[in-house]
Formats: C-alpha cells, structure tokens, sequence
C-alpha cells in the first residue's frame, strides 16, 4: 500500500489529507497521476505536482516503488 | 577607521549582533533588498529586515490600500486607505528604524521598469536616501501574490546574479523556497508555473507572518552562507490546519 497526501485545497477536494492505495509498479509519475484522478475526479482540472517519498519528480519519470506520495498544488498568493 | 558592520553595534541590535558572524553582518548591509510586493508577506518580511539592521530596501508595489489589507498587512493603519502601499511602508519602516536606506516605486517591479528606474536618478521619499554605492550583492525578495507577476522578476534576478526568496501563501496554507541563481520558477514549479491560477482570496493573517518568517531566515542564512541556505534545495509546505510542516526536495 502507497500512502497518498493531500495539500492545501485538493484536500477539501478529496475530502481527506492522506489515504493508502494499492498502486501497481513500475509506472509514470503521469500514469501515477491518472490513477489518482481516477480515485478523485476532481483532481483532473488541478495544478499540482507530485512528490515520491519527499522529492518532487517529473510526469515522465518512471517509478518502481513508492511509499509516500505527496500531491502539491503551488499557493499564488502575497 | 571604524568597519561598516559597526552600525551593527548599535544598541537597539543588541539582542542578535553575536548570534551573525562578522560575514553575515557585512553582507546584510551590502545588499540591496529589492522587495516585490509590500502586501502580507511583504509587510513582515520588510518590519523584520529593518528590526536586523539598517539595511539598503527597494520596495516595489503598485497598489493602493484597501479595507481588507488591514487583516494582514501590519505596517498599515485605517487612516492609509487609499495610499500607495509602497509609499507607506517606506514613510513606516523609517520611523521603525530611522537607519535603513529605503525608496518607493509604486510600480510594477520586472526587468523593464527596475531598468528604466534605474537610469533615472532614484527618487527618494519620507527622508530616506538612495541605496548607497556601497552596494556590493543583490537580492530579490518574492512577496508577490501570482505566478504570472512572479515570471516577471525571475529576468532581473538572473541578470543581477540575485537569489529569489520565495514565499506564498493562500487560505490556510503557504510555501516557501529560496532560488539561487541558475535555479528558478519552472524548475521548482514546472514549466507552466507562470498560468497557474490567481490565489483564493481568503486568507488568515498568521500564514502571511509565519512564511514571511521563513523567508527572512532564508535571508539570513544566505548571508551566512550565500551558495547554500537550508531551503535552497526544499520546498518548506505550512499546513495552517494541521499545524505541520513538510520539506520536499526538489531533486
């Protein structure tokens, strides 16, 4: 089981911080993300990036384990 | 021949002068600070800075006061409503701190306009004077409230060699992050970060202060240690809901 978090709004997105998925490696960051908007709908019209077990990756990097997921949405504001 | 780091010696630094190395001192007060944004994180990035040391400050802001800035924005008051924030924070900062050397562009600050003031002589308001030619580092100060005004700065901080201490911050949360030269925005937030969308309106006022925080003691460290600051690889995530704090490398 990965454990997937939430940050900032995409938390009152998914309606929880943290949740554990069984994810089938290896796969993409990319393909990562598909599952997880998948899971939440709502995640597909989102800017975030994903960090793996606390370093932000690319969508293309390929993943052949991960524990925790992190997904970060950037906050704009001043 | 007295150094220039004994106006450090000052009294009124007594508290932290032993707790920065003769380095940091000298560099604190060879900077000039070119600050984006005297908005929530701008306000108490810049109080904190002229509490340090009478440092050199551009401050660049275009807008005007508004009602709801009063939630945030400490260095204003009721009666300021309407006036241009960047000249108010400078007419405040120097009653703080009557030792800083600080100018007001209410202005848009990018490569373009911080060129085109600079090849004018730099006007001067509320009794304080330019930056002086004393001036041997740069440094950018992001306080700005969209990605898109962020991309703007990123041309001058390349040309002036300066890192970018990076703040935001939107409903309960905010981030921080410092990028030094040869690292910038689409690095750390990808390549379309300058379309990211505006940041929600509402916001608490302790988000802005606790970032700002983070910034400054980026600040710091950088004149400590100019290739390398606790957060020039990290992305530091505040979660206002939770109480929590992440580090995410960027690589």
């Amino acid at each position: 089981m990965t454990r997937i978090r939430y940050f900032g709004p995409l938390m009152e997105l998914t309606g929880t911080d943290e949740e554990h998925l069984n994810i089938t490696f290896p796969l993409t960051v990319g393909e990562l993300r598909g599952a997880l908007e998948q899971q939440h709908p709502a995640l597909a019209t989102e800017s975030f990036r994903i960090a793996v077990d606390a370093v932000m990756r690319d969508t293309d990097t390929t993943l052949s384990a991960a524990g925790e997921v992190a997904c970060l949405p950037a906050f704009a504001g001043g | 021949m007295s150094k220039p780091t004994d106006a450090l010696r000052d009294e009124r630094y007594l508290r932290h002068y032993e707790l920065l190395s003769e380095d940091a001192r000298q560099r604190l007060l060879s900077t000039r600070f070119i600050v984006a944004g005297a908005g929530g994180l701008g306000c108490h990035v810049l109080e904190l800075l002229v509490r340090i040391a009478p440092v050199q400050l551009e401050i660049w802001d275009p807008a005007l006061l508004d009602a709801p800035d009063l939630n945030r924005q400490a260095l204003y008051t009721p009666q300021d409503l309407g006036q241009p924030k960047a000249m108010l924070a400078v007419a405040r900062l120097s009653a703080i701190n009557p030792g800083i050397q600080a100018v007001a562009h209410v202005r848009s600050l990018n490569a373009t306009t911080y060129n085109e003031q600079h090849h004018n002589t730099l006007q001067s308001t509320q009794g304080s004077s330019a930056p002086s030619p004393q001036t041997a580092h740069s440094a950018v100060l992001d306080c700005l409230d969209s990605f898109g005004a962020r991309a703007g700065i990123e041309p001058l901080a390349r040309d002036l060699a300066a890192p970018i201490f990076h703040g935001g911050v939107e409903l309960w949360y905010g981030q921080s992050t410092t990028l030094l030269p040869g690292f910038g925005y689409a690095d750390a937030f990808g390549p379309d970060f300058a379309v990211k969308a505006p940041a929600a309106k509402p916001i608490l006022p302790h988000i802005p202060a606790l970032i700002a925080s983070l910034q400054v003691a980026e600040i710091l460290a950088w004149c400590e240690s100019p290739d390398s600051t606790p957060l020039s690889s990290v992305l530091c995530v505040y979660d206002g809901r939770r109480h929590r704090l992440d580090h995410i490398r960027w690589r």
